[in-house]
């Protein structure tokens, strides 16, 4: 006989962790993954248009003309910036096998808008329009204007991509300081809000005003795309290394439509 | 027919006031350690046993953060369960009467139950996960679990006040006893 007010199952306090175990194992056997793309598919209009601050979507629609100008545009800008490393590679003699190297790759990119930022306070991340059946890989960088290095895609989903920001904790990019040693370091966020470069020889002269460019030495991610300028220099005695703190060239908030970079 | 468009517009609600969570609270990082729009709707409605509607709304939101966030597919889905069964718990154990202390103590609860364990999941993941985040320092994680907290009592304070005036001035036939 039934025990008159007696719980429903559903009320009881283990039923959410046992909804917590269901969800996980079907996300991770893949049976989730079509409800997530529906979840995410159908916020994104939604999502685009809460953070253009309520201005049309038509409006910031760009037809395949646009996109093909605009594209043409990058890769314009890209090639300059290119061919400006190169003669500063020229010049300096040092780092001939990587001229060869730019010498024999091409750069696509792919133009996506920005719908949302960061989901968490523990890293900087914005989310774009363009995925997995646009070509976006793990890995890729993503840049603006004219070749302005803002992060890395960090995961990609059919019809979007997360990308990690520069300034955010967790970003480390090989980094080449536009000096006369072409000194190398590490770039990395530093409090989600500017970027450090570290382990650059204490030997090496940096100067506040210098470019930092990326090195090329990540995967999929090109080299001289501009990360920033050097700021401040810290340097204590007896270490090997030294530090500069970095101001990036984009502003987050104004962020808008990106390019991301396909190394073929 | 009414009651398949009722739940159409629910879930579309649901789903909107994720996104609204998502896209513009967390893209300020001052107003996104204020509120947590969905994880409140999902204590409000556990609180007034609607358990179901509940589960629906603190998962959903959950399932959007996690799809968006660098963390691994999971930790915020965890940490709303862990927070839901912690309410569960609460209000089947401790605090069973719907009266107006039982959901402050709840809302403060759950908040930084929420909070603490969304941060040291991420923790755990931390360790584990090639993806190195730099955590912050537990003062930060303590400061931001307290004006979370905080800000969701203020409002559930207010939306009582509202509630209990209403029922007195119109008498609803279903009290919500907020």
């Amino acid at each position: 006989m039934k025990r008159r007010g007696a719980r429903k199952w559903y009320t009881a306090p283990w039923t959410p962790l046992l909804i917590v175990v269901v969800l996980l194992a079907l996300h991770y056997i893949g049976i989730l993954k079509p409800i997530e793309s529906f979840i995410s598919t159908s916020v994104a209009p939604l999502q685009s248009f809460i953070f253009t601050g309520g201005t049309s979507t038509q409006k910031q629609e760009l037809t395949p003309e646009e996109r093909v100008a605009v594209l043409e545009e990058e890769n314009r800008e890209l090639q300059l910036a290119n061919s400006q490393l190169q003669a500063l590679m020229n010049d300096t003699g040092v780092l001939a096998e990587q001229l060869s190297f730019l010498q024999d790759k091409t750069y696509s990119s792919i133009q996506a808008k920005v719908t949302t930022r960061s989901t968490d306070q523990l890293a900087q991340t914005i989310t774009i329009n363009a995925g997995e059946s646009d070509g976006v890989q793990e890995g890729n960088a993503v840049i603006v204007n004219d070749g302005i290095f803002v992060g890395i895609v960090h995961s990609v989903q059919p019809n979007s991509a997360t990308v990690l920001l520069a300034n955010s904790y967790n970003t480390k990019v090989g980094a080449t300081v536009q000096n006369e040693t072409l000194s190398p370091g590490i770039v990395s966020g530093e409090f989600n809000i500017s970027l450090r470069l570290s382990f650059v020889p204490q030997t090496d002269t940096l100067t506040i005003g210098d470019s930092v460019i990326t090195s090329g030495n990540d995967a999929g991610i090109p080299t001289g795309l501009l990360i920033g300028t050097i700021q401040e220099v810290f340097q204590e005695p007896g270490s090997l290394f030294q530090e500069a703190s970095i101001s990036p060239l984009y502003s987050v908030n104004e962020l808008r439509i990106v390019s991301v970079v396909n190394v073929q | 027919m009414r009651t398949a468009f009722l739940y159409l517009l629910g879930i579309i609600l649901v789903i909107a006031c994720a996104a609204v969570q998502v896209t513009f609270i967390q893209s300020y990082d001052r107003l996104s350690i204020l509120i947590h729009i969905p994880l409140l709707l999902g204590v409000m409605l556990m609180y007034m046993r609607l358990h179901t509607r509940a589960y629906v709304v603190a998962f959903i939101g959950a399932i959007l953060f996690d799809i968006y966030s660098v963390l691994p597919f999971g930790v915020y889905v965890a940490s709303v369960g862990i927070t839901l069964a912690v309410q569960a718990f609460i209000q089947q154990r401790m605090l069973k009467q719907q009266a107006f202390h039982a959901i402050t103590i709840i809302v403060f609860v759950t908040s930084l139950v929420y909070a603490g364990t969304t941060h040291a999941l991420a923790g755990l993941v931390n360790r584990a996960s090639p993806l190195v985040l730099q955590m912050p320092e537990l003062s930060h994680v303590f400061g931001s679990a307290l004006t979370l907290s905080g800000v969701h009592l203020l409002i559930i304070g207010l939306c009582s006040i509202v509630l209990r005036e209403l029922n007195k001035r119109y008498s609803f036939r279903h009290s919500l006893t907020i």
